[in-house]
């Protein structure tokens, strides 16, 4: 008894990185169904680390968005497409100080070391990934997926981002809502 | 398990979930002009709503979309209809937000002696921070001379910011279900 309320108080009140989060938001006035075509504009990774910061990890989250619009009849060109698509990853580092406030840090910083003169090592990354969608002839946004996820390590946040990408494109609406 | 152990059990859950929610309590207030006949308003019009936030999720013009149509939805059902024309009221939102790292340490708790049970101590826990965002949704409402007769401010504090954005037109829905208001 004694020790499962212990556990349960352990539960309960550690620390725990919040698991990830998701919104998309749509032009409830666009058609989607009428949109056949798509091509890729810009991709950004704004995370400063060579884990992240590379062609792998790139092609591996458009390849996501990719499939998801294939898998929704939607087809790549490379002129003239229906909707643009961009995508943009970024991560803030907090560093927990002595006092347990956590404070943002430079995600360049330190890459694995201490805390030290280049400044602390981050207890955690929260990376943010927005996927956005845009008609080409009016140039209005028309959709937009921004995925947040806390993790322990950038490494873990290239493995995850074709799924942050997957989770965000399961909202794409199939017909006219 | 015993019922007094059962007992503590549960007061012990439900004392951790007040004190986890304690942290991000919402809260929603209003005010109005008290010598306007609010009953007698019968037309809106929606006005282009202000964002100041740095976040994708609510800095565009999907999310302004939603807000408006929720703002919309709620007057409608309240018999209000929508006009591009001489409205009655002009009404529009505001929204801001804040991210706010705090710290929580909880002390340690006894557990007193009981009939078939030991007395304990769950000792205590922390620093552990904790991260939110405080968003401050603000509806107004104007008549046709401009002046302010209704303003109605939720703050919602979630842990992320999706929840945030989700959240917010439900918060404009939870403002305006206080609509016509009742005479002070």
């Amino acid at each position: 008894m004694r020790t499962s309320v212990l556990l349960l108080a352990l539960l309960l009140f550690s620390p725990v990185l919040v698991a990830g989060d998701h919104v998309v938001d749509y032009d409830r006035t666009v058609d989607f169904s009428g949109i056949a075509t798509f091509a890729f504009r810009n991709t950004r990774v704004g995370i400063d680390r060579p884990e992240i910061r590379n062609s792998l990890v790139t092609d591996r989250a458009t390849g996501a968005i990719r499939g998801a619009l294939l898998a929704r009849g939607l087809r790549e060109v490379e002129q003239g497409a229906d909707i643009l698509v961009d995508w943009t990853i970024t991560g803030q580092g907090m560093f927990i100080n002595p006092w347990g406030r956590a404070v943002p840090t430079g995600m360049s910083h330190n890459p694995g070391g201490q805390a030290g003169a280049q400044g602390p090592t981050e207890s955690f990354i929260e990376a943010m990934l927005v996927v956005d969608m845009t008609e080409r002839t009016s140039g209005l946004l028309i959709w937009r997926g921004v995925y947040r996820e806390k993790q322990n390590t950038v490494v873990r946040i290239a493995q995850r981002l074709p799924d942050y990408a997957g989770k965000l494109l399961a909202g794409y609406p199939r017909s006219k809502p | 398990m015993t019922l007094l152990r059962r007992l503590v059990l549960a007061g012990l859950v439900l004392a951790a979930t007040l004190a986890s929610g304690a942290a991000l309590a919402d809260s929603g207030t209003i005010d109005f002009e008290s010598s306007v006949d609010f009953k007698a308003i019968r037309t809106f019009a929606l006005r282009e709503g202000s964002i100041r936030s740095l976040k994708p999720e609510v800095d565009n013009r999907l999310f302004r979309q939603r807000m408006n149509d929720s703002i919309r939805a709620v007057l409608a059902k309240k018999g209000l209809k929508e006009v591009a024309t001489q409205p009655d009221v002009v009404v529009t939102f505001h929204f801001s937000d804040a991210d706010v790292s705090q710290v929580d340490r909880l002390p340690a708790t006894r557990i007193p002696d009981a009939p078939g049970m030991r007395g304990f101590v769950i000792p205590g826990s922390g620093p552990r921070q904790v991260l939110y965002t405080e968003g401050s949704l603000v509806i107004d409402m104007y008549d046709a001379s401009d002046t302010l007769i209704w303003r109605g401010t939720y703050r919602d504090r979630e842990q992320s910011g999706p929840r945030l954005s989700r959240n917010l037109s439900e918060d404009a829905r939870r403002l305006l279900s206080r609509f016509p208001p009742r005479k002070r």
